[in-house]
């Protein structure tokens, strides 16, 4: 059983007022196993913020199954969502959405306070998280007081301290310098080592080439997927922009 | 070619697009004008002039327009600045776009002619409206009759349109400063800059302390009505003092505190409000500070007006022991039949019938003002008929002499006649006084009820005031707010508790001014109740029955505000 399961997702927007509805997503399928990382990749308009939206129960489909870990995400009551999500999911944006009010601290430690956990427990999680980030410095400063990576990092570490069974990131580089974005897909590498599954969204073809697995997104449908197996990232780079070039004049996909 | 009148329609569409935040300055404009020219046409009316009793209620009608036109400008100056601080962005929107600082001026100076005179204007037409009814509650409640006619007195409109025409003046000048400062880059940010962290003022929580401690301490101890007098605005400075430091650095002060409380700080329902509460109080504070003086300035000023009213008669009855009477202050015994007489003829002149006619000598303390009721009729009872009362060794004599009249009988003519007289009697004192208590009793009724009138007046204007600023406190904060409960969402808070959450904080905003002014008022308690002994109530249960019924009132209003602004607020914060 795989961790995350999509089966012939559908989304589809209609305006307020009725009228035709714009399919933003046909009919995607595709697997994510524990302990993998995988990027989906796509041009604006791809679909893939709305895939990301769906499988981060803040949208619900309007056709098709998401299952993680063999549960339907539809069977979660609406109530239940938040509590779901808070369990099962982590997250990371583009703009890190760190809350000005808080510490680095106090930040990571939002999730699990929601979640009514002990001051003791909040804070042997966060030791060794902080320690692999290399935040255990930034501790107590304010978000206000961090470099974009140093922010992202923090925002890693808010969506990690759950410990959820998939992390999510949104352009997760989008913000950061070219130097900030490789040390962040570098943590993320690392984690991924260390077992974490991550589903990344992305049309940074620099942080894709990071990732073991590329899924193509165009359209509302999956165009292609790559495996990085040996490849460095260097050759995986290369590889990602030729399929991207291919993808963008036209030709028909082979997936 | 640039169209002609292009920045005054700029302007204008610009207020009509910032209506959420202008139309609250602007009604609160109109409505400062039409106090300010309705207490000045009070003052002003002819039609009053000429009734009795009435000089003491304009000098107060003076005073009280002075009051309307200073807050007036203090409140427009908060409002304004507020305003331009929401609008940066849009000012730096146009800057990027081509617009040079002396054209925003140029717009600025249109959209400040726009409102002075929709205020001015507006304030007039609704003050002129007003005026009458106005006239009317003056009236009832200094028990004078109603003026006949409408008028509009020239100088009321020419005071008002100067008065806020300076106003306005000031504002553009001072938006024009505030203009010149800033940077383009830093006018497209405008108030989505990272808020520096305050620090703890610990020198300042203290100082707050000390000032408001010694102001309850002066109000606790303070023993006489005339030291409580003198005392009673230091007092008041020193708990304005103490409140402003006490907001600023005392709520900073006990938040750092509670969040080095690990076990109370990370419980869902405190980490958001105390760390929230924590960032926005360097801005807030001097507002909630002011929200709660306020507060307690209507809640004081209403509370002592309402009571002295409403004890009036009491007052009154205590004051003076006959219709007209007179005292020889260091007066001989020989003195008394002199006066005697004295009435008696002046009675059969005049033709006038004296009914509980008293006469007698009494050895008072000489600090004793004996000249009220409450100071002579033990000596009446105690005198029974004789006409010497108590022993030399008690004080100097004082020689007694009144009567009642008939209710139609004409008191200030026999008053003013007795005057004459005594003062052609050979007496042993020169120090003698003849009181027409009827003209004394209407002076001080309309006394009475205008300070009623001018506390009720004033009330409501600090009372518009205080609604203003949490109206105005509410929507900046809710637009601060709209990201972080969006983020919280998608951090894993469900609705509910994002729901609960905005409850406790903004509850807390709010009633914490609330339940300061109710301490302030209570701690003042003391001090009025010794002031008002200066005007002669004595009546503690009275005066605590008002400001109790006041302060019930006033939390309906304030808790009505409350409802309206956060249901805004949640509006601002769900979209």
């Amino acid at each position: 059983m795989s961790l995350l399961e999509v089966k012939n997702l559908r989304k589809v927007y209609t305006t307020r007022l009725g009228g035709t509805g714009v399919e933003a997503l046909k009919n995607v399928s595709f697997a994510v196993e524990a302990g993998e990382f995988v990027t989906i990749m796509g041009e604006s308009g791809s679909g893939k913020t709305t895939l990301l939206n769906i499988l981060a129960a803040l949208d619900r489909p309007s056709g098709g199954r998401v299952l993680l870990n063999g549960e339907d995400m539809a069977g979660v009551r609406e109530r239940d969502v938040t509590a779901f999500r808070r369990d099962n999911l982590g997250f990371v944006f583009q703009d890190f959405n760190l809350l000005d009010a808080f510490t680095v601290r106090d930040n990571i430690f939002l999730p699990l306070v929601l979640a009514g956990k002990g001051y003791e427990e909040m804070n042997a999680r966060l030791l060794p998280l902080a320690q692999a980030l290399g935040i255990r410095e930034l501790l107590d400063k304010f978000p206000y007081e961090l470099s974009g990576g140093q922010k992202q990092r923090t925002a890693v570490g808010r969506a990690l301290i759950t410990r959820p069974a998939i992390l999510l990131a949104d352009e997760p580089t989008g913000a950061l310098d070219s130097k900030a974005s490789d040390s962040l897909l570098r943590v993320f590498e690392s984690l991924n080592a260390q077992g974490q599954t991550i589903l990344m969204v992305t049309h940074s073809v620099a942080a894709a080439s990071h990732s073991k697995r590329t899924l193509f997104l165009r359209d509302g449908m999956i165009y292609h997927q790559l495996y990085r197996g040996n490849r460095t990232i260097g050759e995986m780079f290369a590889e990602i922009s030729h399929t991207l070039t291919v993808m963008t004049s036209g030709e028909n996909g082979h997936a | 070619m640039r169209k002609v009148g292009f920045y005054p329609r700029l302007a204008i569409r610009s207020l009509r697009l910032n209506g959420k935040f202008y139309l609250p300055y602007l009604l609160s404009g109109i409505v400062s004008a039409a106090m300010l020219y309705d207490i000045l046409f009070l003052n002003m009316n002819r039609g009053i002039y000429q009734m009795k009793g009435v000089n003491a209620v304009q000098g107060l009608l003076g005073f009280g327009a002075m009051v309307v036109a200073i807050f007036s400008f203090a409140l427009l100056c908060y409002t304004n600045g507020f305003l331009m601080k929401r609008r940066q962005k849009e000012l730096g929107l146009y800057n990027i776009l081509g617009m040079e600082k002396r054209h925003m001026a140029r717009l600025l100076f249109w959209e400040t002619v726009c409102s002075a005179l929709i205020c001015v204007a507006g304030g007039l037409v609704l003050g002129v409206l007003l005026s009458k009814l106005f006239l009317l509650l003056l009236c009832a409640v200094v028990g004078m009759e109603v003026p006949f006619g409408f008028e509009v007195p020239a100088a009321a409109v020419v005071y008002t349109v100067a008065a806020f025409g300076g106003i306005f003046l000031l504002n553009y000048l001072l938006n024009i400063v505030r203009l010149n400062k800033v940077k383009p880059i830093e006018l497209l940010k405008g108030t989505e800059s990272g808020e520096r962290e305050p620090r703890t003022k610990w020198l300042l929580a203290v100082f707050g302390l000390l000032t408001m401690g010694a102001g309850y301490g002066i109000s606790l101890t303070v023993s006489d009505p005339v030291t409580a007098m003198v005392l009673f605005f230091l007092a008041v400075i020193l708990v304005i003092v103490g409140t402003y430091c006490l907001f600023t650095a005392g709520s900073i002060a006990l938040l750092k505190a509670l969040r080095k409380n690990k076990t109370y700080y990370y419980r869902t329902r405190h980490f958001t409000a105390v760390s929230g509460m924590l960032h926005r109080m360097k801005r807030n504070a001097a507002g909630l500070a002011t929200i709660c003086i306020l507060s307690t300035m209507v809640l004081i000023t209403v509370s002592t007006t309402l009571c002295l009213y409403m004890g009036v008669n009491e007052i009154l009855d205590r004051m003076y022991c006959r219709d007209v009477q007179t005292y020889v202050n260091h007066g001989a015994p020989e003195d008394l039949p002199k006066v005697k007489a004295l009435y008696e003829r002046k009675a059969a002149e005049l033709g006038v019938k004296m009914e509980d006619f008293a006469a007698l000598c009494f050895y008072a303390p000489a600090t004793e003002y004996a000249n009220n009721r409450a100071d002579i009729e033990p000596y009446l009872e105690r005198a029974d008929g004789a006409d010497v009362v108590g022993d030399p060794a008690d004080g100097p004599l004082r020689v007694y002499v009144g009567c009642n009249l008939a209710p139609n009988a004409d008191a200030s003519l026999f008053a003013a006649s007795v005057a004459v007289g005594t003062s052609q009697l050979e007496l042993s004192s020169s120090w003698s006084f003849t009181d027409d208590c009827r003209a004394g009793r209407a002076d001080f009724w309309a006394s009475l009820g205008g300070f009623f009138f001018i506390g009720l007046f004033l009330g409501s204007l600090f009372l518009m005031a205080a609604v203003l600023i949490i109206y105005y406190k509410q929507i900046s904060e809710g637009y601060e707010d709209a990201r972080s409960f969006v983020i919280m969402q998608q951090v894993g808070m469900t609705q509910a508790e994002v729901k609960s959450s905005i409850r406790s904080q903004i509850s807390l905003v709010f009633f914490l001014p609330l339940v300061a002014a109710a301490c302030h008022t209570a701690g003042a308690f003391p001090m009025t109740k010794k002031i008002m002994l200066l005007f002669g109530l004595t009546n503690t249960g009275l005066f605590l029955l008002c400001s109790l019924g006041t302060f019930l009132l006033f939390a309906l209003v304030y808790y009505g505000i409350y409802r309206l602004t956060a249901r805004e607020y949640y509006r601002i914060v769900r979209r």
